[in-house]
């Protein structure tokens, strides 16, 4: 099966990641692997894997995080990866709704969701009304 | 390559905003070819969407075009104003259409009108951060007035490019569109070509001021737009305005009589949610309410419009100040405001935002009750309040669902009843002719007190022996200065003339009205309420007490004092938009012992309030036992385990006169600790539900139930864990 070697520099949760291609090789699937954990089986130079964080298997329709590398024998290395759902299914995921509970630009600060901090200081402002009391009087009260 | 732009969707004058990313990149490839990404693969053709994406092309340089925003909108008749907030030195392309089918006219009236295109663009290159482009559509293209007067629908689009050796550079482009739908009368014969940006915001963080010039340079108009949420932090952006119309210019509140040299200032009283105009004219325009000053005799030449001026809503004053940078005298400002505007009436404030566009069939309303419209056959009596059969007690509003943005006000706005302070009692003592009050002056007294302390034997001095004439005075007492006397007549001491004349006063109550101001919001947020923000108020001649800051917060208050001359006692009455939340009562009078008994009356009520006042201190103090070792950690925390100090105790009596005389208010707001980038990494509380292909940047999903996702179920399991502990779109 085709595998593409890949690299990707964007954070593990991101849904659209930022792909490098590096080299494009053919695989084995090893015994008793999956398709969330899969470990494969490739020929290639270490020049063809090194530096690569990310695979893609076109026939199982996933990307892949490269969890370890490890060298057979010469020439061969045997990848273990796990599957990166948010970019597999980033489509599918996207044609769903939610009820969001964080966001970076759809929020309403009005809720009060206990995460935000505050200072020990606070600010202590005064306004004075416009009016008030002024001067004084005598009232004397007399029966009568 | 991730851009993000914001994408508004406008209806009915209301943006809402979300950013959006777009994965498409373009490239143009010295094959004169359009390259472009997408979904990770590579295409490529001549054209793109038949759009000049050619910025830049005859220099061969490789750019990245992105759709960064889009909106859509209906015009009311009125104009549409649009402003644009880009930068990060990127180049821009404003393309707008309209998508009626029918034909959008700009016209001045029926017989002087000329079709609006269908498209028209517009490009600025090479702009760096914070660069404010405002866009009217009437007439930044000649078209004169464009003054539709059916509703109208008109998309547009913004695109940028940033070079491509570029793209890597840690310099975001960002693009922020807001519109309003603006109507502007005709001022002095005015025609505005030129909507000149959004100038600045004033104390309230839900308001802009925007800033029309005539076309000719020498006519400014300023606006206070009235924004209906705040807008991105990051961007300084602006979602939506909710635009109050404009007054004409026939009522001239204020004109400066002198133009001095190099600064002007103008203040005038304006009212909460109305909308002021300061017109800046050229002294030599020489129009009829801009009076020709010329302080030395010289023509003056205009050379900059105004460089500064500030807005201010304290108290409901606003102030401009025009500085002139060149030193030169030039300017005449004018101040005009609604003629026809009645003073506000705390009891029915008016309605800050535009009525709605009346319910046609083309625009229903979906909260449409039949069973209270008269002219449905669904038609209830007893659910309409018009009609002499309602019952009040079935709801005739039915049940609005929560909408998808959350939050906000509740559905069905239950009946309110405004309680106002009362008027001042109308039966008292002083017209039942029982007694009598005096505010005499301190000559006055002392010469009653020589008489009644007279040694002189006479037949008056056995009389006050056997009459005892100081059993007739009642009380002396001193009041703050609140009421000027009714007249003056002699002093009658029981069946006794004393021959001393003083003034009197015919009311027992008095009123006084310590005014009003708004109490605004700081961080326009849930920290600018209880138990976060603290709120007291102090009162004189009662004390300091403490007000809930969701009551009084972002609103009017009025403080108004009720005061009684025979006992002493006060009143205090604290309306919130017009309704009376708080009373607090206290007493006004010193009183002067003009006897053994009243002395110690008097100082066993001075030993009593002092008591109270130890008693608040000792419960401070248990309440700072309990707080110690307190570590700060979340607001609320901070908040819940700060020590509940009283800024003051009673003051009531003889304190009160010793006391400050005017009210005011200690607010204690938290200061927010924010990090740079809260919203990437952390983002805000949203609650809200959305479709998540809409979203962009951090996200956490409180509850998903995902389908038509070509996955196993452990896949499944896995994708809304992600999404519950925070995903990146």
């Amino acid at each position: 099966m085709t595998i593409d070697i890949q690299y990707t520099s964007s954070e593990a949760n991101r849904v659209n990641k930022q792909i490098l291609g590096l080299r494009r090789l053919e695989g084995t699937l090893r015994n008793n692997s999956n398709t969330i954990d899969p470990e494969v089986l490739i020929e290639g130079n270490i020049q063809d894997v090194a530096g690569a964080n990310y695979l893609t298997i076109y026939s199982f329709k996933r990307h892949y995080f490269i969890r370890s590398i490890e060298s057979v024998r010469d020439g061969v290395y045997l990848i273990r990866a796990h599957v990166d759902v948010l970019t597999s299914f980033a489509t599918a995921i996207k044609g769903n709704s939610a009820i969001i509970h964080r966001q970076a630009n759809n929020y309403n600060l009005y809720l009060d969701d206990g995460v935000m901090k505050v200072y020990q200081n606070p600010i202590v402002e005064t306004y004075e009304f416009p009016q008030g009391f002024s001067g004084h009087m005598y009232v004397l009260t007399v029966a009568g | 390559m991730v851009f993000y732009g914001r994408l508004y969707n406008v209806t009915e004058g209301t943006i809402e905003s979300s950013l959006t990313k777009y994965t498409i990149a373009e490239y143009v490839g010295p094959d004169d070819r359009i390259y472009w990404l997408e979904n990770n693969t590579l295409n490529a053709q001549v054209g793109f969407e038949s759009r000049d994406f050619s910025i830049n092309h005859a220099n061969n340089m490789a750019r990245i075009f992105e759709q960064a925003a889009k909106y859509s909108f209906y015009t009311k008749g009125y104009w549409p104003l649009l402003r644009i907030v880009c930068g990060n030195k990127t180049s821009y392309y404003f393309e707008w259409t309209h998508d009626n089918p029918n034909s959008i006219y700009a016209c001045i009236d029926e017989n002087n009108k000329r079709e609006l295109p269908h498209w028209m663009n517009w490009h600025q290159e090479n702009l760096w951060d914070s660069n404010i482009f405002s866009y009217c559509f009437s007439s930044a293209h000649s078209y004169g007035d464009f003054f539709g007067t059916t509703r109208q629908l008109i998309s547009g689009s913004v695109y940028y490019g940033i070079p491509f050796n570029e793209v890597n550079s840690s310099t975001v482009p960002y693009v922020d569109i807001s519109i309003c739908d603006t109507q502007v009368e005709y001022n002095s014969g005015c025609t505005f070509t030129e909507a000149q940006s959004v100038y600045g915001r004033t104390t309230s963080p839900l308001q802009d001021i925007v800033y029309f010039k005539e076309n000719n340079g020498i006519c400014a108009t300023i606006c206070i737009i009235n924004r209906t949420e705040s807008g991105h932090p990051n961007h300084s952006g602006f979602c939506s305005m909710n635009y109050t119309p404009t007054p004409s210019a026939d009522s001239v509140i204020g004109t400066a009589p002198v133009i001095p040299k190099g600064s002007f200032n103008l203040v005038f009283r304006g009212r909460p949610f109305v909308t002021y105009l300061a017109f800046i004219n050229d002294v030599n325009s020489y129009t009829s309410n801009c009076p020709v000053m010329d302080a030395e005799g010289h023509d003056f030449v205009i050379n900059n419009q105004w460089d500064y001026w500030f807005y201010t809503k304290l108290f409901d004053t606003i102030a401009f100040v025009v500085t002139d940078s060149i030193l030169s005298v030039y300017e005449v400002l004018t101040a005009n405001v609604k003629p026809d505007e009645p003073d506000v009436d705390p009891d029915n404030p008016p309605d800050p935002t535009e009525p709605p566009d009346p319910i046609t069939p083309d625009n229903p309303d979906p909260y449409y009750d039949p069973t209270s419209d008269p002219d449905s056959p669904d038609y209830d009596p007893k659910k309409d309040p018009d009609s002499p059969e309602y019952d009040p007690s079935e709801p005739s509003t039915p049940y609005r669902p929560p909408t998808t943005e959350g939050g906000g006000d509740p559905p069905v706005k239950p009946p309110e009843d405004p309680v106002t302070p009362p008027p001042t009692p109308p039966s008292h003592a002083i017209n039942s002719r029982f007694v009598t009050l005096y505010t005499p002056s301190l000559s006055q007294l002392n010469a009653l007190a020589a008489y009644l302390w007279s040694p002189a034997w006479s037949i008056d001095g056995f009389k006050k022996i056997f009459a005892n004439p100081i059993d007739c005075i009642l009380g002396l007492m001193i009041f703050p200065a609140l009421t000027s006397p009714s007249g003056s007549k002699e002093v009658n001491v029981g069946n006794l003339s004393t021959g001393v004349t003083m003034s009197y006063i015919d009311n027992q109550y008095v009123e006084l009205n310590c005014g009003s101001f708004e109490i605004t919001e700081y961080y326009a947020s849930y920290l600018d309420y209880d138990p976060y923000t603290k709120i007291e108020i102090y009162l004189p001649y009662i004390g300091t007490h403490r007000l809930s800051a969701d009551d009084v917060m972002s609103k009017t208050i009025q403080l108004k004092y009720m005061i009684d001359l025979l006992s002493g006692a006060c009143v205090a009455f604290l309306v919130v938009d017009g309704t009376t939340l708080y009373t607090f009562t206290g007493s006004c009078a010193t009183p002067i012992p003009v006897s053994g008994n009243d002395w110690s009356n008097m100082v066993n009520g001075i030993l009593s309030v002092a008591g109270a006042a130890t008693a608040a201190v000792i419960s401070g103090g248990t309440a700072a036992t309990m707080a110690a070792g307190a570590v700060a950690s979340t607001s609320l925390f901070v908040s819940s385990h700060k020590e509940n100090i009283r800024h003051g105790g009673s003051v009531a009596s003889a304190a009160g006169l010793m006391s400050i005389q005017t009210p005011y208010l200690i607010v204690t707001r938290p200061r927010q600790a924010l990090p740079i980038g809260q919203n990437s990494f952390q983002g805000y509380p949203s609650f809200m539900t959305e479709s998540l292909g809409s979203l962009s940047g951090y996200t956490e999903v409180e509850s998903c139930h995902l389908e038509h996702v070509p996955c196993t179920d452990e896949e499944l399991k896995e994708i809304e864990r992600l999404l519950k502990g925070g995903v990146l779109f």
